[in-house]
C-alpha cells in the first residue's frame, strides 16, 4: 500500500507529462523528514501529518513549475535527467542537515499497541491505520478522477494533451497540479512510514527501486495498473523473504524482466 | 579550425599525454590513469546513448561483468598474460551485452531503461550472492603483484604507477580509436540514423533490431576492458562495481561533458575524477556541489561543457565578425 501511495503520483505524472520524474521519491523522502521535524517541534503526529503533505505538494509545485516546464522543449531524455540531478541534490541537502543515521519517530499513542482481530490473532495498530488511511486517500483520489470536472480534465490531459489543450483545458494548470497532488501522495506516504520504518537518508534508494518494479509492471501511467503491480511487488518481495530467501534479492527483477519480455507495455498498460 | 591546425592540437595533445609521467607528478599520474579508465567506459557509453540514442541505465553491469571475468582470470589462471585477462573481460562484457541487448531489443525509451535498469540489478545480485565464484560482498583482490612482461623492455609491476599509466593509456587510445572508427563506418550511419529516427530506419530496409544487438554487443566490449582495465588499477572487483549508482555515476560524466558530441564522454570524464578529487578534499559534501552543477548544466546548457564551449566560442567569433564588420563600414 505504502509502495502505490508513492508510485501512484510517479504513474499520473508519467501518463501526463511523459516524465519519469526522479525526483519524486526524493519528496517522498522529505515528508518522512519533515515529519520527523514537526514531530521533534510539537511532539504531534496528526499536525506532521497535515504539514508535510502540503509543504511536499508545494516542493513538487516548485519542481514543476521551475525545473521541468523550463526545459519542456528541449526533448524527453533532458527532463529525465534534470529530475535525477534534482533528486541527487534533494538527497545529498537531507544527507547533510541530518546525517545518515536513522532516526526515530514515534507513533502517536492512540495507535500503539495491537488489536485482537479474532480470537488468537493479533495485529498491530498502526498498520492498520497504514491500511485504513491509505484506503481513505485511494478512494478521494478516484472520486476526484471520476468524478469531478478536474479529474476529466486530467484524464483527457493524459489521453491527448494537444487536443485538450486545443479544447480549451489548460494543460499547464493541470501539470501542476497533478505534481502537486503526486507530491502529496508521496508526501502522506513519507509521514505514515516515519513511525514504522524510522526516517533515515537511504530511504530513496530502496524506495525507488520498488517504485520502478511498479510502475514498470503495471504499465506506465495506468493507476489501476499500479495499483495491482504495488500488491504484487509487494507479496512477491515479503514471500520471497520467507521461502526461497537466497535468491529474493533478484525476484522483483526477474518479476520485472517477466513483464517486459511477455508484455512490454505493463499489466494494463495500453500498448504503444 | 583547419583539419592542419586540427591534425597538430591533436598530436601536441597525444604527446603531452605521453610524456606527462616524466613532467607531471605522481598523484596526477596516477587521477589521469583513472581518467582514461571512465573516459573508456564513458565512450562505451555514448556509442548507446549519444551515437544510437538507446538509452541504457544498466551500463554498469557491462563495465562489472569485464571487471569480475578478468578478475577470475587473473586469480584462476596466473600464468595468463595480464593483457588476456582485458581481452576475456572485453568478450564478457562483450557476450553480457549481446543477451541484455536480445532480452531488450523490442523496448523503447522509457521501457529500455527500466529493462537494462532490471537486468543490470539481477547481475549484480548475482555478483552479490554468489559468493564461491564472486567472493561476494568482500570482493576479489590478489593481483597487486602481478608483473606484466613486454618484449625488449622487461618486466613491470602493475604497483608501478607510471607503468601502469602507459599499460592504460595505451588500451584507452586503442579503444577510443576504435570507437571512433566505428562511428565513421556505414555501420555507424546506420546507427545515427536509428537515433535520428527509428521508424524511418526501418522504412528504409536497415535491419534496426541486428544493428541494436550489434552495438549493445560493441558498448559492452568496450565496456568490459574498461572494467578489466578498472581492476588492474584499483587491484579489487567490488559488487558496487555494477551497482545502480555506477550506472548513474556513467550518465553523470556523458552528462557533465556532452552525451551528444563523441568528445563529450570523454571530458566529462576528466572533469567527474577531478571534481570529485577536488571537491571531496574541500567538503563533505561533495555529491551535492556535482548534483547542483549538473542540474544547471542541463538546465543551461544541455549539451554539457563541450557544447557550452562551442556555444561560447561562436558567441565570441560571431562577435569579432560584427565588430571586424563595423570597422570595414566605416573606414
Amino acid at each position: 500500500m505504502l509502495i502505490f501511495l508513492v508510485a501512484s503520483g510517479l504513474t499520473l505524472v508519467l501518463g501526463l507529462m511523459d516524465i519519469l520524474n526522479f525526483a519524486h521519491v526524493s519528496v517522498y523522502m522529505v515528508g518522512a523528514f519533515i515529519c520527523y521535524q514537526v514531530t521533534q517541534w510539537t511532539n504531534n503526529f496528526w499536525l506532521a501529518l497535515i504539514v508535510a503533505p502540503v509543504a511536499c505538494a508545494l516542493l513538487g509545485i516548485l519542481i514543476e513549475r521551475f525545473v521541468i516546464r523550463r526545459i519542456h522543449g528541449s526533448g524527453h531524455l533532458n527532463e529525465l535527467l534534470a529530475t535525477f540531478g534534482l533528486a541527487m541534490v534533494i538527497t545529498e541537502v537531507v544527507n547533510w542537515i541530518y546525517g545518515s543515521n536513522p532516526l526515530p519517530v514515534r507513533a502517536p499513542s492512540q495507535l500503539l499497541g495491537s488489536l485482537n482481530l479474532w480470537s488468537d490473532v493479533q495485529y498491530p495498530l498502526y498498520r492498520l491505520f497504514i491500511l485504513a488511511l491509505s484506503g481513505m486517500v485511494l478512494a478521494f483520489m478516484f472520486y476526484i478522477l471520476k468524478r469531478t470536472r478536474l479529474g476529466i480534465s486530467i484524464r483527457a490531459s493524459v489521453q491527448d494533451r494537444d487536443m485538450a489543450n486545443a479544447l480549451g483545458t489548460n494543460v499547464a494548470a493541470v501539470s501542476m497540479f497533478v505534481m502537486g497532488i503526486g507530491a502529496w501522495l508521496a508526501g502522506i506516504a513519507g509521514v505514515i512510514v516515519a513511525p514504522y520504518l524510522s526516517v533515515y537518508s537511504g530511504m530513496y534508494a530502496d524506495m525507488i527501486m520498488d517504485c520502478f518494479a511498479v510502475i514498470a509492471v503495471g504499465g506506465l501511467g495506468s493507476l489501476g495498473g499500479a495499483f495491482i503491480a504495488s500488491l504484487l511487488v509487494g507479496q512477491v518481495q515479503s514471500f520471497g523473504v520467507i521461502f526461497i530467501p537466497r535468491i529474493s534479492l533478484i525476484l522483483i527483477y526477474l518479476l520485472m524482466v517477466a513483464v517486459f519480455a511477455l508484455k512490454p507495455s505493463g499489466i494494463l498498460g495500453k500498448n504503444e | 579550425m583547419r583539419p592542419s591546425v586540427k591534425t597538430f592540437t591533436f598530436l601536441l595533445f597525444v604527446a603531452a599525454l605521453a610524456l606527462f609521467p616524466f613532467l607531471g607528478n605522481k598523484f596526477h599520474t596516477y587521477l589521469l590513469s583513472e581518467c582514461f579508465i571512465y573516459s573508456v567506459l564513458a565512450i562505451s557509453y555514448y556509442m548507446l546513448l549519444g551515437h544510437t540514442g538507446l538509452m541504457s541505465f544498466g551500463h554498469a553491469a557491462l563495465f562489472g561483468v569485464g571487471a569480475y571475468a578478468s578478475a577470475i582470470t587473473l586469480i584462476r589462471f596466473s600464468d595468463l598474460p595480464v593483457s588476456l585477462a582485458l581481452v576475456v573481460g572485453g568478450f564478457s562484457g562483450l557476450i553480457c551485452g549481446f543477451f541484455i541487448g536480445l532480452i531488450v531489443l523490442r523496448l523503447k525509451r522509457i521501457y529500455l531503461a527500466f529493462g537494462t535498469l532490471a537486468l543490470s540489478q539481477m547481475i549484480w545480485a548475482v555478483a552479490w550472492k554468489w559468493r564461491i565464484v564472486t567472493g561476494g560482498d568482500d570482493g576479489m583482490t590478489g593481483w597487486s603483484s602481478r608483473q606484466v612482461t613486454l618484449p625488449w623492455l622487461g618486466r613491470f609491476g602493475l604497483i608501478n604507477v607510471t607503468f601502469l599509466y602507459y599499460f592504460v593509456l595505451l588500451f584507452a587510445f586503442a579503444c577510443v580509436f576504435l570507437c571512433w572508427y566505428v562511428t565513421r563506418t556505414p555501420f555507424g550511419e546506420t546507427l545515427s540514423s536509428i537515433r535520428s529516427n527509428q521508424n524511418r530506419a526501418d522504412f528504409l530496409g536497415i535491419n534496426v533490431s541486428r544493428a541494436r544487438l550489434m552495438v549493445f554487443a560493441f558498448s559492452g566490449f568496450i565496456a568490459g576492458i574498461s572494467g578489466g582495465l578498472f581492476i588492474l588499477f584499483k587491484k579489487a572487483a567490488a559488487p558496487t562495481f555494477l551497482d545502480i549508482s555506477t550506472s548513474f555515476n556513467i550518465l553523470v560524466m556523458s552528462v557533465i561533458g556532452g552525451y551528444a558530441s563523441f568528445v563529450g564522454p570523454i571530458v566529462g570524464a576528466f572533469i567527474y575524477v577531478y571534481m570529485m578529487e577536488y571537491l571531496s578534499s574541500f567538503t563533505e559534501r561533495w555529491q551535492l556541489v556535482m548534483g547542483a552543477f549538473f542540474v544547471l548544466l542541463i538546465l543551461f546548457y544541455s549539451k554539457g561543457v563541450v557544447g557550452m564551449v562551442e556555444q561560447l566560442t561562436t558567441k565570441v567569433s560571431l562577435f569579432r565578425g560584427k565588430k571586424r564588420g563595423k570597422t570595414t563600414c566605416s573606414s
